[in-house]
Order: structure tokens, then C-alpha cells, then sequence
């Protein structure tokens, strides 16, 4: 009896030991964080090969042109990032994974871009998680979006990547590394569709 | 040359100097062909292209350890049960940082348990990065840029297929960012090639890539002069 309580203690123990490692494994939350004077986040830019477009796609749930609205910058659940809502107006699907339902009855579906990072208010400190990878993009612009589905959000593809901006229909890439997508720089919007629905459709299924 | 200095904004203004080195005093430079990219800059006006970087606060201060009391060092922490095959590659970067940097007063040890949720904890997590090497995500800062808990340096989860020179670029690379810097310019007008300096951020990580893996004077000048050295970075040669 006596040893099987020592092995009980001893799982015991050895299961309190875990969660502390687990939990130290962890990063502050946002709040915590700033309990000990943190004003923000900062992030590099991810070091060595950029991502082909081929390689966003085979994870890209939607294509859509838009354009950017107002955004909103918000805590996550876990409270240990935050994020940036951009409802698109007048979106254009390219293409969707999943058919997405319009919130009210008889109007086009409508479809928010997350981004990582932003500035909000956290208990009174005003509190930036800095994404240098990708700058907060910009309302009013129009751009086309690579997105995944990642619960009820729509994250940019590849986290940084997917996003090119749309002038004179001509598209240029918003991620901060200059060597990525070179062959996406300048190309109208009809040939870059046309190269992302090739693309698409080659793929054998969504991986995820 | 003059056009392409372009003041990035938003940054550096650590010790009240803005982000990037700016010189308009060619006396002042080191000549030497070797040191000519990013800290120094010797031809005037320069290009910012071939200038050290600094990893900036949305404040505009440089992101940074700050230096711990003797025998303290700075921990990072490599499971030894799932990543004990990164640590001859994590040490020689360690080494590599800690005897180029020994003025900063910041010095790093590899520990093989977690470090804790203070600042001078650096936890290796490898993640799934679309091919990417390596990434310092979400680093919280104070006011003055120091780091003010626990951090993670991530490297790709197929790092077991890399080379070791692979492997000890992305350690190299993802310590100098805790060291205040940033990565620097892809299309440096100085060099293309991502070999000049570990903080350059265009290298490959597979199998047979043999990328720059040793600490460069383009690297730790900057760290030692500036990032910890406060001198300023809008005159050449510091």
C-alpha cells in the first residue's frame, strides 16, 4: 500500500513538474506582460527562403479582390497576440474552398481579412504588436488576398505573403522581404488569376 | 548614390539617432574591402542598402537584452529530449556570439531546462515556417526596448534534413536579432549573395546549402558600437 501511494506521489509530482515546464514553454499573455511594464511586441521578419506563391496556395482557402476598410484591432482568444479585422467592401471571389454564407438573406457573401498585429488599449497601455513581416496594411487600398480559414477567421495566407496590392491592375506584393513572389511584381490582375487558378486547380486537396 | 538613402521610418532613435547609418564624412571610415558593407559605409553619400540595420519598437527603440550581472548569462534552453541533435550547431553559434560581443556584457549559455518567464530565457521551439529557416516571433518590450519576459527562437520543423552550417546560420541569425539587430537589405547594392554578414536574411537551409556561419564584423560592430557601445549611427565609423 505504502509503495503504491510513493508511485501515486511520484506521478503526482512528476505530472505537476510537466505543467510547470508546459507553462513555462508558454509566452506571457498580452496582460501580464504589461503588468511588468511591456509597451509591445516585436517580431523579425522569418529568415532563409521566402515562400513560393505554389506553396501559399496549396493552403489558401480563398482568392479575393478587395478593398480594405476600416480595421479593428482586437485581442485574441489566448490573449497573447493581437489581430486586425479589415472588412473588404465590393469583394470579388476568385475562388473559395468553402462557399461562404452571406450574414443577411439575399446579399453577397462578405469575407473580413485578420492580419497579426495591430495597436489597442490593454488596461490603460496603449499596447503595439509590431509585425515588421507584413505592415499594417492600409484602408482604402485594393489588393488581392490569399486567405486561410482558421476557425471563424480568414488569416492572410502564409501569415506574411499572401497579399498584393492592386494599382493600375497591375499587382505588387505588401510583404516586407523584396525577393518574394518576384514573378508576381507588375503582372496585370488577369494573368495573376489565371496563374493562381492553374495553380489551383492542379492541387489534389486542401491540406488541412 | 544619394537618392537611394531612404530613412526607414518609424525607428531608431535610441540615444536620439535615427534608424540606418548616414555619413557624409569619408574620413572617418574604415577602408578595409572587407568591412565595407552594411556598418560602414565608407563611400559618401552612401547607399542605406549596404547599412547595418537596427530591430525597432513601434517607439522607435532598439529591441534588446539587457545585460545581466556576472556569472548571470542570458539561458536558452534546447529540450535535450527532442532537439539534442541542434546543440553542437546552437553552441557554435553561442560561442561564435559570446567571443565577438564581450563588451555588450551580454554572454549566452545553452541549458537543457526550461529557463523560466524572465528575459534572459530563450526557449528553442522548431514550428512547420513554408521553408523558412528561422523567426523570433512576439518579443515583448518596455519602454526602452529591453525585453521584459521570456522569448522564443523557432526554427523550422525540418531542421534534421539541414546541413550544419544550415543549421548554426539560423542560431547565428536569430541571436543577433536579441543582440538589436535587424535583418539587412536583400538587394544591398554592397552584396546580393546573403554571405557578407548572418544577419543578412537570404540564405537557404537544406541538406546541402553551406551558408555564412560564423559572426561577422558587419555583425557584432554594430552591436558592440552602437546597439550596446551608444554611439551614434549617423556618423561613419562610429
Amino acid at each position: 500500500m505504502d509503495h503504491t501511494k510513493c508511485h501515486i506521489r511520484a506521478l503526482v509530482l512528476l505530472a505537476i513538474a510537466m505543467l510547470s515546464l508546459v507553462a513555462h514553454a508558454q509566452p506571457e499573455t498580452i496582460p501580464a506582460a504589461i503588468a511588468k511594464g511591456a509597451v509591445g511586441t516585436v517580431s523579425t521578419v522569418p529568415s532563409g527562403p521566402t515562400p513560393t506563391v505554389a506553396a501559399l496556395l496549396r493552403t489558401t482557402d480563398t482568392v479575393v479582390i478587395g478593398t480594405l476598410g476600416e480595421p479593428r484591432s482586437y485581442l485574441f482568444d489566448d490573449q497573447r497576440e493581437v489581430f486586425t479585422d479589415y472588412p473588404l467592401t465590393d469583394p470579388t471571389f476568385i475562388f473559395q474552398a468553402h462557399m461562404m454564407g452571406a450574414s443577411t438573406p439575399g446579399r453577397m457573401p462578405t469575407v473580413t481579412v485578420t492580419q497579426r498585429g495591430g495597436t489597442l488599449i490593454v488596461n490603460g497601455t496603449k499596447f503595439t504588436q509590431s509585425e515588421p513581416a507584413l505592415p499594417p496594411l492600409q484602408s482604402g487600398n485594393r489588393a488581392l488576398f490569399l486567405l486561410e480559414r482558421a476557425g471563424d477567421k480568414y488569416l492572410i495566407a502564409g501569415n506574411f505573403y499572401g497579399v498584393f496590392e492592386i494599382i493600375d491592375e497591375k499587382l505588387m506584393p505588401l510583404a516586407a522581404r523584396t525577393d518574394f513572389a518576384e514573378e508576381f511584381k507588375n503582372i496585370t490582375v488577369a494573368a495573376a488569376v489565371d496563374s493562381i487558378m492553374t495553380t489551383l486547380r492542379a492541387r489534389p486537396v486542401l491540406e488541412k | 548614390m544619394a537618392d537611394r538613402f531612404v530613412d526607414t521610418g518609424g525607428g531608431g532613435k535610441w540615444n536620439g539617432y535615427s534608424r540606418g547609418f548616414r555619413t557624409t564624412d569619408a574620413s572617418s571610415c574604415v577602408t578595409s574591402v572587407t568591412q565595407r558593407t552594411f556598418w560602414e559605409c565608407c563611400t559618401s553619400p552612401v547607399a542605406s542598402s549596404c547599412c547595418g540595420v537596427y530591430e525597432t519598437t513601434s517607439n522607435g527603440n532598439i529591441a534588446h537584452l539587457t545585460p545581466l550581472t556576472p556569472p548571470n548569462k542570458v539561458q536558452i534552453f534546447l529540450d535535450p529530449n527532442t532537439l539534442s541533435a541542434a546543440g553542437t550547431a546552437l553552441d557554435g553559434a553561442i560561442n561564435d556570439w559570446n567571443t565577438k560581443v564581450t563588451a555588450t556584457g551580454v554572454e549566452f549559455q545553452r541549458v537543457s531546462s526550461s529557463c523560466g518567464s524572465g528575459p534572459d530565457c530563450i526557449t528553442v521551439q522548431p514550428v512547420s515556417m513554408l521553408g523558412s529557416c528561422g523567426w523570433t516571433p512576439n518579443s515583448f518590450t518596455d519602454s526602452n526596448g529591453g525585453f521584459v519576459a521570456n522569448r522564443f527562437l523557432q526554427i523550422d520543423s525540418g531542421w534534421r534534413t539541414w546541413s550544419s552550417a544550415s543549421l548554426q546560420r539560423t542560431f547565428d541569425h536569430e541571436l543577433g536579432h536579441s543582440l538589436g539587430m535587424d535583418d539587412y537589405s536583400v538587394t544591398s547594392a554592397c552584396d546580393t549573395t546573403g554571405n557578407s554578414a548572418v544577419m543578412q536574411p537570404n540564405f537557404y537551409c537544406n541538406p546541402t546549402a553551406n551558408p555564412l556561419s560564423a559572426v561577422s564584423i558587419n555583425d557584432y560592430l554594430p552591436v558592440n558600437n552602437t546597439v550596446y557601445g551608444g554611439q551614434s549611427r549617423v556618423t561613419c565609423g562610429f
